[in-house]
């Protein structure tokens, strides 16, 4: 009998070996060294994968030629890339990956999407922000600290204090945005505080209160800070309200106008800014846009929902077109669509499960 | 994305509906008091025929599609737990996320939820989470396992959309007091020890088990997924359970039975890390409490038989993660279920071939969770009365046919009547062939949390309902020198408004009755047992071929299309070798199967087993020795993605008893 199963194994090997062999053949820019994006802009789309699974993955868009390559750094580093990756940024020709459930930060060369180093010593590390070559900073869902890192060693140098008056809890700190020697970070689960933090002591100077759970952040060419929160969830002991678009003045901290969102069932995510600062998008039922001189939400979406809810967009700088990831059953791999700023598709791609944040490489 | 976690539990416990316990009563006791009296032997004793699946005598009763684990399979694992058991021993698919953790069955490509466990007659599945944590009962603690595959579940309960696996204990009417002693040596620092003693005197029968095991289990695996790739330790993955489990029966001098069953457990468990997880300072932990009590008046008559069942049950869980390098508690859930359970069973022999029988089920359910941390949590309160009505009809020597309906009323809700409708064929004359088919309706009603979890319970969620049908072919054959047991099953279930956790625009996950399942497949069974000279073989196997996929065709994740189990035994001069393999086919771990790749699914694996052990007695002493290498030959696999299992272990058990 045993003989039998190894027949059927060894077939089964074959039939993988046959299949890695075709799949190679189709990836035409993969050698033995990885990728060579060395001379291509592209953007790559960090796909989550499905918690607990290990499933994660990346992939790259080639803008030139507009081939997508799926599986990046597994292919480049035969191992998987990890349990929930959740944001990518780079510097030079380095790309760091956040990989929240398990616990670390991979950096890569963007080039060829080889590993580069591996940083632990964090529990639910979120985002990435780089403040110069020796200093980022690196926000935690679950940690009583934002971990200071020195990207030319990748070591963790220090740690700054978040915790929320008492032992146990802490400010969930997520994303991150820059304005000058300040950083706001936004707290979003069971949070509703905008942390300032002065880079130059790498201490909690501030704290503004928005909406409950702001989940997205952005400085606009006008020095305004927008946060988007999504006003918690039914049920919730934290407590539900209208979740809002808050603008603030990044050099008072003051806010300056709150547009409350008109329905409890609003629960927008993920606001970005085009290139030029005066555009701000975000994921409500399909994909809103307005102006930074609005004073109320837009009524409608500027690009409807496809199969369910986006579950991600991102701005290219450069030409504002719009990158939206759709998750589809959530279980599969979802879809990238491309779309212009005016909210006409250009073209989709199949990539990763969950695909959740993306970084542009020059 | 992000996602939140919770749990967790109590609640302070209303008492059950009074007012209902006392009609339930006031209705029920009159009829077993009056209730004509059988002067004849109870049908409790044990008489298992090891070599046999499907009695004869159990035709008219079990024309379903039924099956069972070998009392001989019981007792060369007593040291095991139900989820090994069913992987090796039937065609029930068992996900497991690794050694002595959380392991779930899949019944005919169904889930979880759709498969109930009743034990001594009350289902046992927690109202909150609709399943059961299979690796939490020992084979120790049972003496009878039965499974009723698909629509035959309607008879002992409903819901199971996958079917029941029903746990006995039954007393043994030998008047001989016994006492054993199980002790165990395993790798990964695993110690078991098990105690097992019978008082019996004329009509009283008390028995008492117990249990202690605790294990470091540390075992060495290759991760992959970290880099660089390296050779590992299972890190917090230890655990301790200990439980308890005493009956005491009383029989009158012929027609009345009373038992009472108490059995209480406690559980606790670290919970090893994703093979990527790399937080050194990480805890995870669960730990589980379990009492669960059962009164049983049976009564028998000349016309039939009835039996009274009212049991209570508590339940609690405990869950913590410390996720964070300060170690600070970011999840600290409790949860607790206290449930009322209550059975009526009614059987009357209307003539030799009617027989008609009648069940009344009353359950209360009183279930709250609590997330210390954020102060968040639900409570909840279900009710559910079921009544069921059948008849079973013989048909001259060879055609034998039942009708049944049940309706439920859960809360204030009706569900649709549920029939089921069968017959069996007896092929040939002087021959035990059988062919058999049955059609039946079922629901299941969603489990409370997938009604009030917070965030994300739907209060809205319909029941989920199912149509099944199967066609079986049961052979037995027997001469002097071998015996055969041999059962082949086709099966089909729709199942509607399938629930599933999915993704919202909240950023957590939501339960929706969204799926169309389609369900069909085959079972096999054989048993082969043959005397030879002084020794005795026997070999058995199953196969279990399952597509579940919905309407578009694409199989589930976690559903392995192939599963095979086949275990052979020697018995000879005291000695008993026994060899034991199993295979698990490719599960997919995308719904997207049309883009296969390495990484969209689990490879398939085969596992063998190959224990020994020879028993010795002095005097009125019985010492029973075994040696066991499990994954014999140190195969690399996983259950469940990204969690390690075990290499090739080896275990050693000394057994004492009189």
């Amino acid at each position: 009998m045993n003989s039998i199963f190894k027949s059927v194994a060894a077939k089964f090997q074959m039939a993988i070996l046959f299949f890695a062999l075709c799949t190679s053949c189709d990836e035409d820019n993969l050698d033995i060294k990885g990728y060579d994006f060395s001379d291509s802009a592209g953007v790559y789309i960090v796909n989550e994968g499905n918690y607990s699974q290990d499933n994660a993955s990346l992939s790259f868009l080639n803008l030139e030629s507009l081939k997508l390559y799926n599986n990046v750094f597994y292919n480049a580093n035969e191992t998987r890339l990890g349990d929930i990756a959740y944001s990518m940024s780079i510097d030079g020709n380095t790309g760091y990956i956040v990989i929240n459930n398990s616990g670390r930060i991979y950096s890569i060369d963007s080039r060829t999407g080889r590993f580069k180093g591996k940083l632990t010593g964090f529990g639910s590390p979120r985002y990435f922000h780089m403040v110069n070559d020796k200093k980022g900073y690196v926000t935690d869902l679950y940690s009583m600290k934002i971990s200071i890192i020195d990207p030319s060693t990748f070591e963790i140098t220090g740690a700054i204090d978040v915790s929320n008056n008492s032992e146990l809890n802490q400010h969930s700190t997520e994303q991150m945005a820059r304005f000058g020697n300040y950083v706001f970070i936004g707290c979003w689960s069971y949070d509703n505080k905008i942390l300032v933090l002065d880079t130059t002591t790498d201490s909690i100077v501030d704290s503004i209160t928005v909406a409950k759970q702001p989940n997205s952040l952005v400085v606009d060419r006008n020095n305004k800070l927008w946060v988007l929160s999504d006003g918690g969830f039914p049920g919730s002991a934290y407590g539900e309200e209208y979740a809002a678009l808050s603008r603030i003045n990044a050099e008072t901290k003051e806010i300056e106008q709150v547009m409350q969102f008109p329905s409890l069932e609003d629960s927008p995510i993920d606001l970005e800014l085009n290139g030029s600062g005066d555009t701000l998008y975000f994921i409500l039922r399909g994909i809103r846009r307005m102006s930074i001189n609005d004073t109320e939400l837009p009524s409608d979406p500027l690009i409807g929902m496809r199969n369910n809810d986006f579950y991600s967009i991102a701005i290219d700088q450069e030409t504002s077109v719009i990158y939206a990831g759709d998750p589809l059953d959530y279980q599969q791999n979802g879809l990238l669509y491309r779309f212009t700023p005016d909210g006409e598709l250009i073209d989709s791609f199949r990539v990763g499960i969950n695909p959740g944040a993306f970084c542009f490489k020059n | 994305m992000c996602f939140r976690y919770q749990t967790v539990v109590i609640k302070s416990v209303k008492s059950p509906d009074l007012k209902v316990l006392l009609v339930f009563y006031a209705v029920l006791f009159p009829l077993l008091c009056h209730f004509p009296a059988r002067a004849q032997n109870l049908t409790d004793t044990i008489h298992l025929q090891e070599v046999k699946i499907f009695r004869q005598e159990d035709f008219a009763e079990h024309i379903g599609s039924f099956s069972r684990i070998d009392s001989l399979m019981l007792n060369q694992n007593n040291s095991a737990d139900l989820s090994d058991l069913l992987n090796q021993h039937s065609t029930v698919y068992i996900k497991s996320t690794g050694r002595g953790m959380l392991s779930t069955a899949s019944f005919r490509g169904t889930d979880a939820s759709h498969t109930k466990i009743c034990w001594n007659g009350l289902i046992i599945n927690s109202a909150m989470l609709g399943q059961t944590d299979l690796s939490l009962v020992p084979a120790v603690f049972l003496d009878n396992v039965f499974l009723y595959h698909g629509g035959s579940s309607l008879m002992t309960g409903y819901g199971a959309l996958g079917g029941i696996i029903a746990l006995d204990n039954k007393p043994l009417w030998n008047n001989k007091n016994s006492f054993s002693l199980i002790n165990e040596l395993a790798s990964f620092g695993t110690y078991q020890t098990f105690i097992n003693l019978e008082v019996k005197k004329n009509k009283w029968i008390s028995h008492s088990r117990s249990f202690f095991s605790r294990s470091e289990n540390d075992y060495p695996f290759y991760n992959q997924n970290v880099l660089p790739a390296e050779n590992q330790r299972l890190k917090n993955g230890q655990y301790s359970r200990y439980g308890y489990l005493q009956e005491f029966y009383y029989r009158t001098s012929a027609s009345d039975l009373f038992s009472v069953k108490f059995w209480i457990q406690y559980a606790d468990r670290n919970l090893p890390q994703l093979l990527s997880r790399e937080v050194s300072t990480a805890r995870e932990s669960q730990s589980d409490g379990n009492i669960r009590s059962v009164f049983t008046w049976k009564h028998y008559g000349r016309i039939g038989e009835a039996a009274i069942s009212s049991g209570l049950i508590s339940d609690r869980i405990n869950y913590t993660l410390a996720q964070s390098a300060q170690g600070n508690v970011n999840i600290n859930s409790q949860s607790g279920e206290n449930s009322f359970i209550n059975r009526f069973d009614f059987l009357i022999k209307i003539n030799p071939k009617t027989l008609s029988r009648f069940q009344v089920l009353y359950n209360y359910y009183d279930v709250g969770i609590t997330e210390k941390i954020h102060s968040e949590g639900y409570n909840a309160i279900r009710s559910e009365l079921s009544l069921m009505a059948g008849l079973n009809r013989e048909f001259g020597k060879r055609v034998s046919t039942f009708f049944l309906m049940r309706s439920n009323l859960i809360g204030k809700s009706f569900i649709p009547p549920m029939p089921s409708i069968g017959f069996a064929l007896k092929l040939i004359n002087d021959r035990d062939l059988y062919l058999k088919t049955s059609m039946t309706r079922n629901y299941n009603v969603p489990g409370l949390n997938d009604m009030y979890w917070i965030p994300g319970g739907n209060p809205g969620l319909k029941p989920e309902e199912s149509y099944t049908a199967d066609i079986a072919l049961d052979l037995q054959f027997q001469n002097d020198l071998f015996s055969i047991n041999s059962s082949i099953t086709g099966y089909f279930s729709r199942i509607n408004d399938w629930i599933i956790w999915k993704p919202t625009q909240y950023q957590y996950w939501a339960p929706e009755n969204i799926a169309l399942v389609f369900s069909r497949g085959a079972e096999f069974s054989v048993k082969v047992a043959a005397d030879v000279d002084y020794a005795k073989i026997i070999i058995q196997s199953n196969y279990n071929f399952c597509r579940t996929s919905e309407f578009d065709g694409r199989q589930l994740i976690y559903i392995p299309v192939h599963t095979f189990n086949g275990w052979a035994g020697l018995l000879f001069n005291g000695y008993k070798l026994n060899y034991q393999l199993g295979y698990t086919g490719k599960r997919y771990t995308q719904t997207d199967i049309a883009q296969e790749n390495s990484e969209t699914f689990l490879e398939p694996y085969s596992l063998s087993d190959l224990s020994v052990s020879k028993e010795l007695i002095l005097q009125k002493i019985s010492m029973n020795f075994n040696f066991s290498v499990r994954n014999l030959f140190n195969k690399e696999f996983q259950v469940v993605m990204a969690r390690p299992m075990p290499g090739r272990n080896y275990s050693f058990i000394l057994g004492l008893s009189f």
